[in-house]
């Protein structure tokens, strides 16, 4: 057992990775946000390790903290000025974030020659990105430290998020999804929560990404960009968004089939994209919709539900809204 | 539950584009029930909008217990004690009826997020008596055995009492009820009647929308009433039923019995 | 560097092109509020479908041009009942057109052997082709979702990520190119300090038709009436009795038009011609119907020559890498100071 983990450590620590930006964006789709800017948070954290640890010579490990406070500094001013946007125009202010992140990414040294004068300076290397140098990996019980390092992440996050979906701030997240106006006649301060989970999500895939930094070894703009945050945003979708089970589920799943599918080399892609589709269009409520689970009994009302329209709550007639405000 | 608020509108107007929804509405109301009522789109669910902070106005404002709030938003209006219902339902579809009165009890839970994860005592205490209170209140309203169903799966009359318990939980001063005896039949709009006097007694101030004339007649303390976005009848409720004014606006209508 | 005439003038002729692609990104977002991320892929196919009328088929250009956007719009309207139709109701039309399309992707992408492959791919058309027509007469009732956007958005995007790679199976990644003396070359000047080339121009030329083209049908028709009645309300306008799903599927068909006819230029005027081609300028159209805001054609088309402009100036006088950024800051600036774009109204419900 042990054996097989060592021989696929890598996917393993892929699959953790993954599980914990599928949680990020878990807690901002929980308020009904629909943000991807997590990639380029993953990025920040990355490239915080990495430049600590090339420049500095940091332990990757201990760039954990300052990975977790820059990426919720960097969310706080970009919260308080986009999510006052409305649904698809917030998703696209995050794409743009992402992008500029990684653009910054790719120019960094250009823009730190010219704030500082100084024209050598080589920090960020564009495309090429910062490698961390080889050490040959330190086991504990077995396992690489590493590994451990984002096993206790994950760990920790799920049992804090599980928490949190029972308790009182559960059920107002979910309130301030599914009716963002009625939670806030019952004294649900709606802006606060969106921006503490958005910080939260932040800061989770900042934290991520400085304990990626010794696994991927190779940090460079190309890995950050709308595709990774596509890919993050999949794992809540094929898993289930409504719970934290879900990106689990969906991340582990989009993480290890490709491996399970690497003879279809070329085909993946295709793969990926169909498991997309489907599951948007025939598990609306992903993998971890625990309907699926509870026996064959329910799946007829499922597909009832699915066929016929579901569950009730008409939506109010009002006119549809124009523009982003 | 604590005494109720009086609420002053006072010269409340409001207008979309060109078209005024209010126009300089005033009255007060110092406890008690007040009724108000006009013809669909007289401005009454408006008016309701503004009181709880959903709309802002365009002129005037709003003194709740000779406090402004107008232009506060709605979680602040939640706080200073304005509870509310709407017109059409708005429960929290898949939450657990229990659930969506909990909600209600927000304000009144003070542990911290961080309290909250780690599952620390005052928390687990707060979630206790959370869940407690919100179920004895929808016993109250014969709605215990309820609890655990999705709110999205209940009747529409059930719904709407869900509607106003998780209103209730709030323990707000000034409730507002935006139609709550749509849907209901004549038994249930006469228990929905005993039930507002109930909360009258207990010291609620209660404005209360509605199309139903036998039950604002029967239980209002004091009748407003709005044509096209301004007030054009106020008083008793035996003023306000023989107003030729109000008969006028009703033409067609149902008569004010 | 060139000078900045002549930067003025490829924003102009670039701006058109890219107008072309953000009016069929606006029409379906302005419709159904969804942002069809499979927008640049059916314009990469449009730039396809062109490319194999002139090199496999022989075709001259002024019949490749329409070809291509005639399949470019026959292949959105097939996105549209594939991945957008089924999240607003699922019919049994819905579900026989999927399993025809799985199984063509089975005989496309997972067999060997030439007969088998043959079977499934005629199998699957059949089943599409069945699916289609059974679909578009059934109309059932509309299913609710908490984030409506949400889902539509992924959808496309998952399409996208299919016919991306569909294209880089069936024609590589690298560049393909049109024959060179396809069009005359020499340019045009313009004055002392700026030329245009006749492909330039022609994309130009195309795109102002295809302009007042989109419009007319807009203001015009009974089918644009109906589409800004589904985009006003698409409950009331069934209640009222308009076919939306056909209305839907000519939206879309006249979206994917636009995308190849601006793929099929572009990709000729720029000669180059690449499964990626479609996520470049996607963004860029992105930008644009923010910007232009969701009011007019107009709009959109003064904000898609903004935006070319921007991204010309962007590459020569800052940095080709940055041209990107420059775009994407202009669009959080919008979308930030003036939400509904510069063109758009400003809408008086709150958030």
């Amino acid at each position: 057992m042990l054996q097989f983990l060592l021989d696929h450590i890598s996917t393993v620590d892929f699959i953790l990775l993954n599980v914990a930006l599928g949680l990020s964006i878990y807690l901002t789709l929980a308020v009904g946000l629909l943000s991807l800017a997590n990639a380029g948070f993953l990025a920040i954290g990355a490239y915080t390790a990495a430049i600590l640890t090339v420049q500095a010579g940091w332990p990757p490990v201990a760039a954990l903290l300052p990975a977790l406070l820059l990426g919720a500094l960097v969310a706080a001013p970009l919260g308080l000025l986009v999510l006052r946007l409305q649904g698809v125009y917030l998703a696209i202010a995050t794409i743009g974030f992402g992008e500029i992140v990684r653009i910054v990414a790719l120019n960094g040294d250009k823009l730190l020659r010219l704030v500082s004068g100084d024209s050598r300076l080589t920090v960020f290397r564009g495309a090429e990105g910062i490698t961390l140098p080889y050490r040959s990996p330190v086991l504990f019980l077995g396992l690489p430290v590493t590994t451990w390092q984002l096993l206790v992440y994950v760990v920790a996050l799920a049992y804090l998020l599980a928490m949190l979906q029972r308790s009182r701030y559960g059920r107002l997240m979910a309130a301030i999804r599914l009716d963002g106006l009625a939670a806030s006649t019952l004294g649900v301060d709606i802006v606060r929560y969106r921006l503490l989970a958005f910080l939260l999500g932040a800061a989770i895939a900042a934290g991520a990404g400085a304990l990626s930094a010794p696994v991927v070894r190779v940090i460079d703009p190309s890995q950050y960009g709308f595709n990774r945050a596509v890919d993050i945003l999949a794992y809540a979708v094929l898993g289930g968004m409504t719970t934290w089970v879900g990106p689990i589920v969906g991340a582990t799943v989009l993480t290890a089939l490709p491996e399970v599918l690497r003879p279809l080399q070329e085909q993946r892609e295709v793969v990926n994209g169909l498991l997309l589709l489907l599951s948007i269009i025939y598990l609306p409520r992903g993998l971890a919709d625990s309907r699926l689970w509870g026996g064959w009994r329910h799946w007829p009302t499922a597909l009832r539900e699915r066929f016929a329209g579901g569950p009730a709550a008409e939506p109010l007639p009002v006119p549809p809204r124009r523009g982003p405000g | 539950m604590t005494a109720g608020a009086r609420l002053r509108v006072d010269r409340i107007s409001l207008h979309f584009g060109g078209l005024a929804a209010l126009d300089d509405v005033a009255f007060t109301v110092g406890g008690g029930i007040c009724g108000l009522i006009g013809p669909n789109g007289a401005g009454k669910t408006t008016l309701l909008n503004v009181v709880s902070g959903v709309l802002p106005p365009s002129r005037g404002d709003i003194f709740l217990d000779e406090r402004p709030t107008t232009g506060l938003p709605p979680h602040r209006l939640a706080a200073l004690g304005v509870a509310r219902t709407f017109q059409n339902v708005r429960l929290f579809g898949e939450l657990s009826v229990l659930d969506n009165v909990r909600l209600g009890y927000h304000l009144h839970q003070h542990s911290t997020l961080l309290e909250t994860v780690l599952r620390l005592p005052r928390a687990r205490r707060e979630e206790r008596a959370s869940a407690a209170a919100a179920l004895a209140l929808l016993d109250r309203l014969g709605l215990a055995p309820l609890a655990t169903a999705a709110a999205s799966a209940l009747a529409y009359g059930d719904q709407r009492r869900v509607e106003i318990a998780r209103a209730l939980a709030l323990e707000p001063r000034l409730l507002l009820l935006d139609e709550p005896a749509a849907g209901l039949n004549a038994a249930e709009s006469e228990q929905l009647g005993d039930f507002l006097g109930h909360l009258r007694a207990q010291g609620l101030t209660l404005l209360l929308v509605e199309h139903d004339m036998d039950l604002i007649m029967r239980v209002c303390d004091h009748i407003v009433v709005l044509n096209f976005g301004r007030k054009i009848a106020e008083g008793p409720p035996a003023v306000v039923r023989g107003d030729r004014r109000v008969i006028d606006a009703y033409l067609g209508e149902e008569e004010p019995a | 560097m060139e000078q900045l005439p002549q930067q003025l003038v490829n924003g102009i002729w670039q701006g058109a092109g890219l107008a072309l692609f953000a009016l069929g990104f606006a029409l379906v977002f302005g419709l159904l509020d969804v942002v069809n991320l499979a927008h640049g892929a059916t314009y990469m196919w449009g730039a396809f479908f062109g490319l194999v009328c002139v090199t496999r088929l022989g075709w001259p250009l002024w019949a490749a041009i329409p070809a291509a956007m005639i399949g470019a719009g026959l292949l959105a309207v097939l996105l549209e009942r594939l991945a957008f139709k089924p999240l607003r109701t699922l019919t049994t039309g819905s579900l026989v057109l999927w399993g025809g399309f799985l199984v063509l992707l089975l005989g496309f992408v997972g067999v060997r052997q030439e007969e088998v492959r043959a079977g499934l791919l005629g199998l699957g058309a059949a089943l599409m082709l069945l699916g289609l027509v059974q679909d578009y007469r059934a109309p059932r009732p509309l299913l609710q979702r908490s984030m409506p956007y949400l889902a539509p958005m992924i959808a496309s995007i998952g399409a996208s990520t299919i016919l991306v790679s569909l294209a880089q199976g069936l024609f590589g990644a690298q560049p393909s190119r049109f024959p060179p003396d396809l069009f005359p070359t020499t340019p045009y000047p313009l004055g002392q300090a700026a030329v245009i080339a006749p492909i330039q121009l022609l994309v130009l030329a195309v795109a102002l038709v295809l302009m007042i083209g989109l419009h007319l049908l807009i203001a015009r028709t009974q089918t644009g009436r109906a589409i800004r009645a589904i985009a006003w309300s698409e409950r009331t306008a069934r209640l009222l009795g308009i076919n939306a799903d056909l209305v839907i599927a000519q939206t879309f068909f006249v979206s994917g038009a636009l995308a190849g006819a601006s793929g099929a230029l572009l990709g000729l005027a720029f000669n180059r011609i690449e499964p990626t081609m479609g996520s470049q300028i996607e963004l860029a159209g992105l930008t644009v119907i923010v910007v232009g805001g969701m009011s007019s054609i107009g709009g959109t088309v003064v904000a898609a020559f903004l935006v070319g402009l921007l991204r010309v100036l962007g590459v020569a006088y800052v940095d080709s890498s940055f041209r990107d950024a420059l775009v994407f800051a202009l669009l959080i600036l919008v979308l930030l100071a003036r939400p509904q774009g510069l063109f758009g109204r400003a809408n008086s419900t709150r958030a």
